[in-house]
């Protein structure tokens, strides 16, 4: 699945990018396939979305979520 | 190995504390280095007690292969040095594990390094500690702690630069040093993905390592999420940003007007005492007139330009920008801009100059310039003479009526407001696209300010105002002076001083009468229009010397308002100062705005055509409302 259709609240495991200018940005600030990625909320008009990868937290446009696939890792995560 | 070195770089990645360092190192002592077609300011000083060695703070950049125009001007140096040039890496000690993959990645360009670690002391606050001389045997160069209060760092800094090395430690395997250098040169003119991405990949691994060896944490940091929950909130959020954003508009607009204040007395006294030295009369005009004018009209910009650029250092060194950008992402982004204008937009109600100059914080070149296109369309506290004296004209007889004015003037603000959504709407549609960014944010950690950097900000912004725009504002202005107190009359062959309307600045408003006349406007406004090109609240001034209060006709509203042409018709109908309106709204009657528009933007291009299409735009929307109102 993508992250855009992970609701807050979600805690998953980065699987892969497809857009090769993410993947590489993601790269930049360290973050890999593997690393565990959470949705801990939005931007009061839903768009941009904050996402949280170790101590990072980061926000990304809607647009830019479709590119980033992960697998749910919580299994609490209804 | 001993290097004579004769000068450093330091490099790092945005907001690691570079600059910090650099402040340290030098004291005041820097300048700006100029580099030719991009508007960074790159500093340059000598490091305190080291015989002459400079030291340039480059721009960060999160890795050797970043596009963005100021990484790319770091890579260029630091690929392009001189075998006297030695490296400073700047590390901050919270994100080791992040920043060691840049780190790793210059030290494979064989150059002489020495790695300096910043925020121990926040670092150790937080529980993380590191082993500086574990991580110097792993990276194969010095590392030295960098703390904020440490007198003696300069003196420890200078004995581990006189013993700089080049790594022999080589960190990405799959290809010697040499040919490391040659394939990132050879990415800056055609991008190869694949070797981009296996290099991070590789260093990634690489700096895992290296922190798992060198770093202990004893508390598992956790992000304190409270301030964000608020600073976020739908309804808290916007309130807070608004407050915020209100606070500083106040800061701006009355703060400064006390020190303005005192700058405009203190002028106008040095233009007195000069007036009264016994000099010739055109050499004290071209003093207290020219130069001292000019002169004010520089300084008079400094308390706003300070107070506008404390306040945006707070915000961003407190990490707050970046939630205000996030805030407001969404509405702005269908005009092509960006949560941070909205500062400089707020700001320009008091002046555009200041707010130009505080688009620097804007990254995408594209979004930063639909700002500094669009900003003047404010209307700016020196419109508010013209303002003022306008709507009195259009409400003489119903001088009771303070509602109509009050309204009228919130109206013609709302107007500019208006005029810069439309205009930035326009621009976003029609200027070429950037080359695709992604707009992935990071949320730095909330953090005090530290006020000796905001100080240091201030003291930059100000300095590079007044060296770069100020020079052309000086300049200008005494042209304007000069234009404006000489004429071409032939009986007039020393030259001297003439009364403004037979200056060529009358000459001009004379002949451009026919031009402005379908707006209903008489010579006298041309002259007026053409002299308030050095500030727009002149246009008052002017005003009241061409019409000048002979055998007391009271104030200059009536005297305008008894104004008659040669067919004995009212000059200021209300038609006319309705067309005055939307002309003074939306013209760029302002030197120094196309002055640091110029300075911002580093060509004439852009202060040009943006001059000229708002005097066509404010040329065309008053003669409408002159016909309308007629």
């Amino acid at each position: 699945m993508t992250l855009l259709e992970c609701p807050v609240g979600f805690i998953g495991e980065l699987i892969d990018v497809h857009s090769s200018e993410i993947e590489l940005y993601l790269l930049d600030l360290g973050i890999d396939t593997g690393c565990e990625i959470e949705v801990i909320g939005k931007a009061p008009l839903g768009c941009p979305v904050i996402i949280q990868s170790g101590n990072l937290q980061l926000s990304i446009r809607k647009h830019e979520l479709q590119y980033i696939h992960v697998k749910r890792l919580h299994a609490a995560f209804p | 190995m001993q290097h004579s070195l004769k000068h450093l770089f330091l490099v790092g990645f945005p907001n690691c504390g570079k600059t910090t360092l650099f402040n340290t190192l030098t004291g005041l002592h820097q300048k700006t280095g100029n580099y030719s077609g991009v508007t960074v300011d790159i500093f340059e000083g000598k490091i305190q007690g080291s015989g002459g060695l400079l030291i340039n703070d480059l721009p960060g950049l999160y890795n050797i292969f970043s596009k963005e125009p100021e990484a790319k001007i770091s890579l260029q140096a630091l690929l392009n040095t001189k075998p006297e040039t030695g490296v400073v890496i700047v590390l901050d000690a919270l994100q080791l594990e992040r920043q060691l993959v840049l780190a790793t990645q210059i030290l494979d360009l064989k150059l002489p390094c020495i790695v300096v670690l910043n925020k121990v002391e926040w670092a150790e606050a937080q529980g993380i500690t590191v082993n500086t001389d574990a991580l110097s045997k792993l990276l194969g160069v010095s590392v030295i702690k960098y703390t904020r209060n440490d007198s003696h760092f300069t003196l420890q800094c200078l004995e581990v630069i006189a013993n700089i090395k080049i790594s022999n430690v080589q960190f990405n395997l799959n290809c010697d040093s040499q040919d490391y250098k040659n394939r990132v040169k050879a990415h800056l003119q055609k991008t190869e993905i694949t070797f981009e991405t296996s290099d991070k990949r590789n260093r990634i691994q690489t700096a895992r390592y290296i922190t798992a060896t060198c770093e202990t944490r004893t508390t598992k940091s956790k992000r304190n999420s409270l301030p964000d929950k608020i600073l976020l909130h739908p309804v808290l959020g916007f309130l807070s940003f608004f407050i915020l954003m209100g606070l500083i508009f106040q800061f701006v607009f009355w703060f400064a007007a006390w020190p303005m204040s005192w700058i405009e007395n203190a002028f106008a006294a040095l233009s007195t005492l000069i007036y009264n030295l016994p000099l010739h009369s055109h050499w004290t005009g071209f003093w207290a007139d020219g130069l001292v004018n000019g002169l004010c009209g520089v300084i008079m910009f400094i308390p706003q330009i300070a107070i506008l650029f404390g306040c945006m250092a707070i915000l961003e060194e407190s990490g707050y920008m970046t939630r205000a950008a996030l805030l407001m992402d969404r509405l702005f982004r269908p005009f092509g801009l960006n949560g941070k204008s909205m500062i400089p937009y707020i700001s320009s109600t008091a002046c555009a100059v200041p707010s130009i100059l505080a688009t620097r914080t804007i990254s995408s070149w594209r979004e930063r310039l639909i700002s500094i296109l669009t900003l003047p369309l404010v209307s700016c506290s020196a419109r508010l003479p013209v303002y003022t004296i306008l709507i009195e004209l259009l409400f003489l007889n119903q001088n009771e009526n303070n509602l109509y004015k009050g309204l009228v003037l919130l109206g013609i603000y709302a107007f500019g407001f208006f005029g810069v959504l439309i205009m930035a709407w326009v621009l976003n549609r029609f200027l070429p696209a950037e080359p695709k960014r992604t707009v992935i944010m990071e949320l730095p950690y909330y953090q005090w300010p530290r006020w000796k950097d905001v100080v240091y900000t201030i003291w930059r912004k100000v300095r590079v105002f007044i060296t770069e725009a100020g020079l052309i504002i000086l300049c200008l202005s005494v042209i304007l002076w000069y234009l404006g107190s000489h004429g071409p009359a032939p009986d007039n062959p020393a030259n001297n001083p003439v009364s403004l309307e037979s200056s060529y600045l009358g000459h001009a408003g004379h002949a451009i009468e026919p031009l402005i006349k379908p707006l209903g406007y008489d010579w006298k406004i041309g002259i007026a229009l053409i002299s308030s090109f050095a500030a727009r609240e002149v246009f008052v001034g002017t005003l009241s010397t061409l019409y000048p209060d002979a055998n007391g006709q009271g104030t200059l509203t009536e005297r305008l308002a008894a104004e008659k042409n040669k067919t004995g018709q009212m000059v200021y109908t209300p038609a006319t100062c309705w067309s005055l309106l939307v002309f003074y709204a939306l013209a760029l009657q302002c030197m120094s705005t196309l002055a640091v528009v110029k300075r911002e933007t580093q060509s004439w291009r852009y202060p040009l055509l943006q001059w000229l299409t708002y005097a066509l735009l404010a040329y065309m929307l008053s003669w409408v409302t002159y016909q309308v109102c007629l």
